[in-house]
């Protein structure tokens, strides 16, 4: 693999605010060119020989998981994991200090998913190698809006200038947060809907404009993101019922005829057929969402390659 | 009067008049007490104690209506001892001690071992605050009257608002009945809990979950009608908010006995210093926005908001070393306030008269005290001499705290107090000086 990174260079990938278009670019540029290695019959490069990447979940998931670790085998690193009910998180040791463990083992790129906003940044201060936020609270989950992007420049054939709809529970979303963040950077427009109890207040401020109801969202888009009700997430007050849930917000064919006849549908996963989406439109013409799940192994091979080479290390 | 007295305070620029001017004078004081504010020395001063405050100003000793001593319970953070010898550094010469120690002060003999402690502690003096309801739990009413007795100051609410609006009148109304100032925090509990942050802009960017400004507004005037129906006095002790200052503006309107105070943090830093993740930034109520600061500061130019209190939570810095959604709020604040303050003043933000009676006559007035934060005839010899043009950096490692918390890190600070007499006798400083063999 000879991807050069030219200026893109990284210490963490914490988030998506604040970093600017030329580098968000860059990095989907990057990303197209290592989805290129997943769809040869030899699956593997070796840019990261030598390399040990440390998966550190202080919060279940499964799919960001897998996808990391798909990414870091394809590019030849190593890789070692600890889960929080694997830890000794569950026994009263701090955050810190299990990390600082994993330190010693010296990874070059610690992965970390947990509950806590700011836990990867935390980290980024205290450790020397490169942190990726997989994950933090409410807060960000920068490879999500990544794969999301990389999905819809493929298809679309570009960000700025689009209509993007994200509906449901943007207040306890870290993945509208990324990508209000990342979409509004490229120039998209991003209209947001969902139950006044889940749309927190002033959010226009970030750059995406607040639609009363779905079909507003949904008139004449060019891709809808729905999201997931995140149940563990949120108190009993937020929405009445999953029926009323369905009715009132969910994607439906119908709700689907005022977006732009190649409209693309997303979901970042997991996803609750038949609360937020009907089963017909997540398996329908318009989804993209299984490409997703197969651009986020690029993406996330293209910040671990990034993230590797800012050591020198691997040429 | 001068055969009596025992120490000058010799050349200074004297706060008086409810702190409204400094007028050069020399100071006598006798038997723990002010016997005399005078431009003319005795024949004899120079047979006793005097302290030379030529260029100084020599203020009355700083009163903190709201200070976490640790003790007991939470010895690991600070005792009182420490917390009394930070205070006298920082310029306090009494601190009300919150009643959230382990275990909660709500009975007598909670109340005596802060009492007997302090008196050992050679600092500041420590005035216990009393829980109102059993284990801060707002539903049974503490006995007020036998925490009077063993001498606490005023009887406290505790972190938020009690949820019960009738046993908040019935606090009012006990505590009226045996004369006791009450402490609100004017906070619902019911929006604040669980969150760690103001809801705002920097809330929307960093996701965390955050109380909105309406919650102290909300508490503060159900609270402030609950006092009124029991016809007495509520002291908010932390206003921090435009939208809680306009309920304050509209409960003192109303002919409500309300008196509010606001913290140094609250006057200084906004929501925006927590986009870095900085648990020390943690602090309860939560740092608000530039808007809210400005409004804060309002109220104080224009006496409405009456009292300032450090809030001082030590912790150490392994409790602080954490994901700060879990981190407990609080910082230190003993040492810095002063500092802070006068920084403020010399930027042009605060007048100095609203300063220095928000931090003396203010609270002194709160706790009914009107021998306490003032030089008078008469007043306890609680008094200050501070050096107000030195500009220097808080660092935390050189306070007498044993907090490691400490907010105000690396800012600019004005004003550095040189003597810190109590009760007349001038306070030794011993750094380090925290029991370590507490039991």
């Amino acid at each position: 693999m000879t991807a050069g990174t030219g200026e893109l260079t990284f210490d963490h990938l914490l988030g998506l605010e604040g970093m600017d278009q030329t580098r968000i670019t860059a990095l989907l540029d990057l990303s197209q060119r290592m989805k290129e290695i997943g769809e040869r019959p030899l699956k593997k490069v070796p840019s990261l020989r030598g390399k040990t990447v440390c998966f550190f979940f202080v919060e279940p998931s499964t799919r960001t998981k897998m996808s990391f670790g798909v990414a870091a085998k394809r590019l030849s690193a190593d890789t070692m994991s600890l889960t929080a009910s694997g830890s000794s998180l569950k026994k009263g040791e701090t955050l810190l200090d299990t990390a600082m463990n994993l330190q010693a083992m010296g990874p070059d790129i610690l992965v970390i998913r947990h509950r806590a906003a700011g836990a990867p940044h935390f980290l980024s201060k205290h450790l020397s190698a490169s942190i990726v936020n997989a994950g933090d609270g409410r807060h960000e989950h920068p490879t999500q809006a990544l794969l999301d992007m990389l999905t819809i420049r493929e298809r679309l054939g570009r960000l700025e200038g689009l209509n993007v709809a994200i509906i449901g529970d943007i207040a306890n979303s870290r993945v509208a947060r990324s990508n209000i963040f990342g979409l509004t950077t490229m120039g998209a427009n991003v209209r947001l809907s969902g139950p006044a109890t889940m749309i927190p207040k002033g959010i226009d401020q970030l750059g995406a404009t607040v639609v009363p109801s779905i079909e507003d969202a949904t008139d004449g888009a060019d891709v809808v993101m729905m999201l997931r009700i995140q149940k563990e997430r949120m108190g009993s007050d937020l929405f009445p019922s999953d029926r009323e849930y369905h009715r009132q917000f969910g994607l439906t064919k119908d709700r689907l005829r005022n977006a732009k006849p190649n409209v693309i549908v997303m979901h970042p996963g997991p996803i609750n057929r038949g609360v937020e989406i009907t089963p017909e439109v997540a398996d329908g013409p318009n989804s993209v969402i299984l490409d997703q799940v197969t651009n986020g192994v690029a993406v996330r091979m293209a910040v671990l390659y990034v993230l590797a080479h800012r050591t020198g290390g691997a040429k | 009067m001068s055969t009596e007295t025992r120490l000058v305070i010799r050349g200074g620029r004297v706060v008086v008049d409810d702190a409204t001017k400094a007028v050069p004078a020399h100071v006598l004081v006798a038997d723990g007490r002010v016997t005399g504010i005078t431009n003319d020395l005795p024949s004899d001063w120079a047979s006793v104690d005097s302290i030379d405050a030529t260029g100084r100003l020599v203020a009355p000793g700083l009163i903190c209506l709201r200070t976490h001593v640790c003790e007991p319970g939470f010895e690991w953070r600070e005792d009182i001892r420490s917390a009394s010898q930070a205070a006298a550094a920082g310029g306090f010469t009494t601190i009300c001690a919150r009643p959230d120690t382990d275990p909660v002060n709500d009975v007598r003999a909670v109340t005596e071992q802060i009492v007997t402690r302090s008196q050992l502690a050679p600092g500041a003096h420590v005035f216990p605050v009393g829980a109102a309801t059993l284990g801060l739990k707002g539903e049974h009413l503490s006995e007020m009257g036998d925490l009077r007795d063993a001498g606490c100051v005023a009887v406290s609410t505790g972190e938020t608002s009690l949820r019960s609006t009738r046993m908040m009148r019935r606090v009012f109304e006990y505590a009226r009945s045996v004369g006791l100032p009450v402490f609100s925090s004017g906070e619902d509990s019911w929006l604040s809990n669980g969150t760690v942050m103001h809801e705002g802009q920097a809330s929307l960017r960093l996701g965390m979950s955050a109380v909105p400004p309406e919650g102290e507004a909300t508490a503060m005037f159900r609270d402030g009608l609950m006092a009124h129906l029991a016809e007495t006095s509520v002291h908010f002790q932390r206003v921090t908010t435009a939208a809680g200052v306009r309920v304050l503006r509209r409960l003192l309107e109303d002919g409500v006995q309300v008196t509010a105070g606001t913290t140094p943090h609250h006057l200084c830093f906004t929501e925006d210093d927590v986009a870095t993740f900085d648990t020390n930034t943690r602090v309860d109520p939560p740092l608000r926005s530039c808007a809210d600061v400005e409004a804060v500061r309002q109220a104080l130019r224009d006496g409405v908001i009456t009292t300032i209190a450090t809030d001082h939570s030590p912790m150490t810095s392994i409790e602080k070393l954490v994901e700060y959604e879990f981190c407990e709020p609080g910082t230190t604040g003993l040492e810095s306030a002063l500092g802070a303050l006068l920084n403020l003043v010399r930027e042009g933000s605060l007048p100095l008269n609203r300063v220095l009676s928000a931090l003396t006559t203010g609270p002194a007035n709160v706790l009914r005290r009107h021998d306490l934060g003032r030089i008078a005839e008469g007043a306890v010899a609680d008094i200050i001499v501070v050096q107000d043009s030195i500009s220097w950096r808080a660092k935390g490692e050189q306070m007498l705290t044993s907090g490691e918390n400490q907010l105000f890190e690396g800012r600019e600070m004005i004003g550095q107090v040189e003597v810190t007499l109590v009760d007349g006798e001038q306070v030794e400083l011993t750094p380090g000086g925290r029991n370590v063999d507490f039991r």
